[in-house]
């Protein structure tokens, strides 16, 4: 078997799309039939409120989406984003939304099946596409019975539906042996990207509808996105040509170009906005450490992670979608399964810690491992300061 | 790195002995609410309507109290042990399949698995039971198959179910639909049914073949499979749908009705059965053994005159509570009168209200039924709990050891989650033998009082209708069967399960909740119109069946393929092991006041047409919804 060893790639972008279930799989065909390396999918769902009591009485879903990952050169995101916008219509209001932000640091394994750049070709015709620079994604990993609170705060103070996926949460409950099996793993990662303009106002209502600052409410952070677009359903119609609150204040901000005719908010902003800024709960400049590996090797990853006194991480497994892989004899695709381990932590830490699970890799002589890492601005959680 | 190591990693050492009780306790609460809040329904339900709708006292009070603590205990542990240990042990190896292996071995797993599956769910042995109960004379052909071709039969229920399991997974890997495998089946089921209902010999049949299906998929086959299938999808496909995974349940419930009804034609045709040309079993011996085990079934103990009451009958002091009956003799006409010769004159005592409620008075005086033994009942739910779960484990375990050459990751969890599961289902046995069951058949079989006379459960004596107008007794019957159902189905444990799987693998869109509300009141609906059949003799089984089932097809065709894959799974789910002895107790009470119906055979099929067509019609308002939705987007 080949020797494990890693190599440092620079100038590498993580692309986040979540699409509706409806265009999703097309998507994906088209950009992997352009030359894409992989990409990774995991389900997730939208979320809608109700604007009228009595839509509460019918039985309704929320949106199934899916969230899409591709790792790509920063030479080529900007054709990826375009060919993503035009196939999934996501100029449409409530078609999806796009985001794309830099990594600090990527080192892969020399078997990681990364997307070199040179092989994607998609000629972009003259499609005249703006994306917003000034966008931010509030992530907020959170226990299952909070969502619904924390979403519907997101909206009302101006957020588009918020996208919710699953993920494990790991800490407490694997460091108690057996015990643990009394502790659900389960946890809903909550995903909002909304402009800088209602950052502040979103990021305080989802902290407050969450109870952010009490002990087992879970982790907010933010996440700078270089540039990105958004458009997400997130009220419950059920007239069919009236247009949202939402619908219109977008068309307004698309024909002033930006922001800022909503400047009504800087009345509101008081000292409580501030105030929290310097409590011990906040944590700012932290790095998200980010692990990609064989969905069996994630527990190894993870032990080593615990040893290193890592106080928590959460994992979620992705489909890897690949344009070469196995089929079955019916020719349905196999696809494989990665796990993707991340925790947030003091920047110092990263690189040791980095090190450690590369020495455990190379042990376990673990095959296409990736690691990387970004800032994480600003975050949110009981004790935060001790990270 | 010490230093850091301590003070994030507490262990278990410095939580200390307190600690962990106080994190075990607050998790088995956390379980045990979640298990009382889908039980307390149907058990409030069923008290407070004996209590104060029908105005009778509770038997054997105590024992009942007692079963409901142990379901609740049972049910905890148990849907634990399929969240810790059964369902991802299924879905682990559904992963690792199409990975690491061929589809022969593939093909040859699955059909194992599920002829396994069936040899080990417990309700299969109570179809060899079954058979003693049956008079050879009346269902020759259905007496048949349960004793002299019982092996034949049960061979037939596990090959009908590997054969659905192995189309299922196939499926996955082919990526049929489930409309083209289930439309045709139930066409071809209803046909046959239809046919065998016009035939005196196969008609008795009918029952057993639907509730053969409805007996395959328990509580541990559904969990297993479901994992299973969700396993396989995960890895093989190439856009998931949130349906993936699903249908093998509902193929596993239409197969061994096919299986058994086809062996009933065989022998019907072979005219090997009980009093057929062919038949070559012992004819006598059995017939006498029959028979008596009947009459001490039926032996029932009334009311009658004492020897006080005959001494005062001959001094001819005896008041008017009594009636005049006249048995044999023959009647003929003459000279203008109609003349009984012969005759016997019996004099039967009235049974009043008034004698009633000293009879009350004496059943509250025993609310511990003495006939139970604690002990050996839950020996023998033991047994069944282990017999169902450790040989399917351990085949499971072999085939991941064997032939996947794989480690079983998260052993320890997945080990106390077996446990977990064996312990909760002998419980969960236990406590319906001790308190769902007397309870259920209680208020089954005494809820015909609304409009007839009868004779309550567990007591003596008979008892006047509690309505005058038999019209609105009725109607309030069916009210209380609706509930019943939708109660009953809340509390289903399998149905519970597949609720949380489909929540699972949805990512929350398609909410548990809902989907159990809508099935549960599918259920009720059905059993609702199955107790309506009963009730007012002039509708026919045939027409409250076949028309849903004509409705039920056309929906099917135009749903979409993920809410036909939740319907149809939903169904096969709901007749578990707490809806089908309450419904076959009401049932068998309804039946035995109105004459001509007997069994609870068309409640029961009603009972899963019922879900199907509330779940697909959600399905429908809900797309109609999303697609004005996606409509108001466009046009932007």
């Amino acid at each position: 078997m080949q020797k494990v060893s890693y190599k440092e790639h620079f100038d590498y972008s993580l692309v986040t799309a979540i699409l509706p279930r409806q265009t999703s799989g097309h998507v994906i065909e088209q950009v992997m039939a352009s030359g894409a390396a992989n990409a990774m999918a995991i389900n997730a769902r939208g979320t809608l409120i109700k604007d009228k009591w009595y839509h509460s009485f019918l039985p309704s879903l929320s949106p199934e989406q899916e969230i899409v990952r591709f790792l790509v050169p920063n030479s080529e995101t900007d054709h990826l984003m375009e060919q993503v916008v035009m196939l999934g219509k996501l100029k449409q209001f409530g078609a999806g939304s796009i985001y794309c932000h830099n990594c600090e640091e990527l080192y892969c394994s020399n078997d990681f099946p990364l997307w070199k750049a040179g092989n994607y070709r998609f000629e972009s015709v003259s499609f005249d596409i703006r994306f917003k620079k000034d966008l931010v994604a509030i992530l907020y990993i959170a226990q299952k019975e909070q969502t619904e609170a924390i979403t519907r705060a997101a909206i009302r103070a101006g957020s588009q539906g918020p996208t919710i996926s699953y993920l494990e949460g790991i800490g407490l409950r694997d460091r108690l042996g057996i015990l643990r099996i009394t502790k659900k793993p389960e946890k809903e990662l909550i995903m909002a990207v909304v402009d800088r303009y209602d950052f502040d106002a979103v990021f305080q209502a989802m902290a407050d509808a969450g109870k952010v600052d009490q002990p087992g409410s879970g982790f907010l952070f933010q996440v700078p996105v270089t540039k990105g677009l958004t458009n997400l359903a997130s009220i419950f119609h059920a007239e069919k040509h009236s247009a949202s609150i939402q619908q219109m204040v977008k068309a307004i901000d698309d024909l002033q170009g930006s922001t800022h005719w909503r400047a009504n908010r800087l009345l509101i902003h008081d000292k409580k906005v501030s105030d929290w800024q310097h409590g011990k709960n906040v944590i700012k400049n932290a790095s998200l450490l980010g692990s990609i590996c064989h969905r069996k090797d994630v527990e190894i990853l993870l032990d080593t992670a615990l040893q290193m006194g890592v106080p928590g991480s959460s994992l979620s497994y992705w489909r890897f979608i690949e344009s070469k892989c196995e089929h079955t004899e019916a020719g349905k695709r196999i696809n494989r399964e990665f796990g993707f381990l991340s925790m947030i932590l003091a920047p110092e830490k990263v690189a040791p810690l980095r090190e450690a699970m590369q020495e455990t890799s190379k042990e376990h002589k673990m095959r296409e491992t990736c690691f990387l890492n970004y800032s994480i601005p600003l975050a949110r959680t009981f004790r935060g300061k001790k990270i | 790195m010490s230093a850091t190591e301590k003070q994030y990693n507490p262990g278990l050492g410095q939580i200390g002995f307190k600690g962990i009780c106080i994190i075990v306790w607050r998790y088995f609460q956390e379980k045990a609410v979640e298990q009382i809040k889908s039980i307390w329904f149907i058990v409030a339900y069923l008290i407070v309507f004996q209590i104060l709708f029908l105005n009778l006292p509770l038997v054997y009070g105590a024992t009942i109290a007692v079963g409901m603590v142990i379901v609740v205990l049972g049910l905890t542990f148990f849907m634990e042990g399929l969240r810790l240990g059964l369902m991802p042990f299924g879905e682990t190896i559904g992963a690792i399949l199409p990975r690491n292996s061929k589809l022969p071995l593939i093909i040859t797993f699955a059909f194992i698995l599920g002829v396994g599956a069936t040899f080990a769910e417990p309700a299969i042995s109570v179809l060899k039971k079954a058979g003693s109960g049956i008079s050879p004379g009346e269902a020759p052909l259905l007496y048949s198959l349960l004793n002299d071709f019982s092996g034949q039969l049960v061979g037939c229920v596990g090959l009908g179910v590997g054969l659905a399991v192995t189309l299922g997974v196939l499926r996955f890997f082919h990526g049929w639909s489930l409309k083209i495998l289930i439309i045709p089946m139930v066409l071809l089921l209803s046909g046959l049914t239809l046919y065998a209902y016009y035939d005196p010999l196969l008609n008795p049949i009918i029952g057993l073949a639907w509730d053969c299906g409805a007996v395959t998929t328990g509580p541990v086959t559904v969990p297993l499979v479901l994992a299973l299938g969700i396993g396989v999808c995960r890895i093989v496909g190439d856009e998931d749908s949130g349906s993936a995974g699903f249908g093998i349940v509902t193929l596993a419930s239409l197969f061994p009705i096919l299986a058994v009804l086809c062996l009933s034609f065989y022998h019907y045709f072979a005219k090997d059965y009980y009093g057929g040309i062919n038949f070559k079993g012992v004819e006598e011996g059995e017939k006498v053994e029959i028979v008596e085990s009947k009459t001490e079934q039926t032996f029932k103990e009334t009311i009658q005159f004492t020897e006080a009451d005959f001494q005062k009958y001959l001094k001819g002091e005896l008041d008017d509570s009594y009636e005049t009956k006249y048995r044999g003799g023959e009647i003929t006409l003459e000279d203008g009168r109609i003349v009984h010769r012969n005759v016997q004159i019996v004099l039967e005592k009235k049974d009043t209200q008034n004698v009633f409620e000293t009879i009350i008075a004496d059943q509250a005086k025993k609310p511990w039924d003495s006939s139970v033994n604690i002990l050996s009942e839950l020996w023998s739910a033991a047994l069944m709990a282990v017999q169902a779960i450790i040989p399917l484990c351990l085949f499971l375990f072999l085939t991941l050891l064997v032939v996947l050459k794989e480690k079983l990751r998260r052993a320890d969890e997945i080990l106390v989650g077996i446990t977990f599961a064996v312990i909760g289902m002998a419980l969960f046995g236990l406590g319906l033998t001790l308190g769902l069951t007397p309870l259920g058949s209680q208020l089954g079989s005494n809820i015909p009082v609304t409009f007839a006379v009868i004779q309550p459960w567990g007591m003596s004596g008979f008892i006047e209708p509690v309505f005058d107008n038999p019209f609105f007794g009725k109607i309030i019957a069916i009210i209380f069967a609706f509930f019943l159902g939708y109660g009953a189905t809340l509390a289903e444990p399998a149905l519970n399960a597949l609720g949380a799987t489909v929540e699972k693998t949805t990512v929350g869109v398609f909410k548990k909740s809902l989907l159990m509300q809508t099935v549960a009141i599918g259920v009720g609906l059905g059993i609702g119109a199955g107790v309506a059949q009963m009730a007012f003799e002039s509708l026919e089984l045939v027409w409250l069946l076949v028309p849903p089932y004509l409705v039920l097809v056309c929906l099917t065709l135009i749903s979409s393929e993920e809410f036909v894959n939740f319907a149809w799974d939903s169904a096969g789910v709901t007749t578990g092991p707490i809806t089908v002895p309450l419904v076959l107790a009401m049932g068998l009470g309804i039946g035995a006041n109105i004459p001509g119906v007997s069994d609870g055979f068309g409640i029961l099929a009603l009972a899963s047409v019922g879900p199907i067509i509330t779940v697909l019609t959600v399905g429908l308002i809900v797309n109609s919804n999303n697609r004005e939705l996606m409509d108001a987007e466009s046009e932007l």
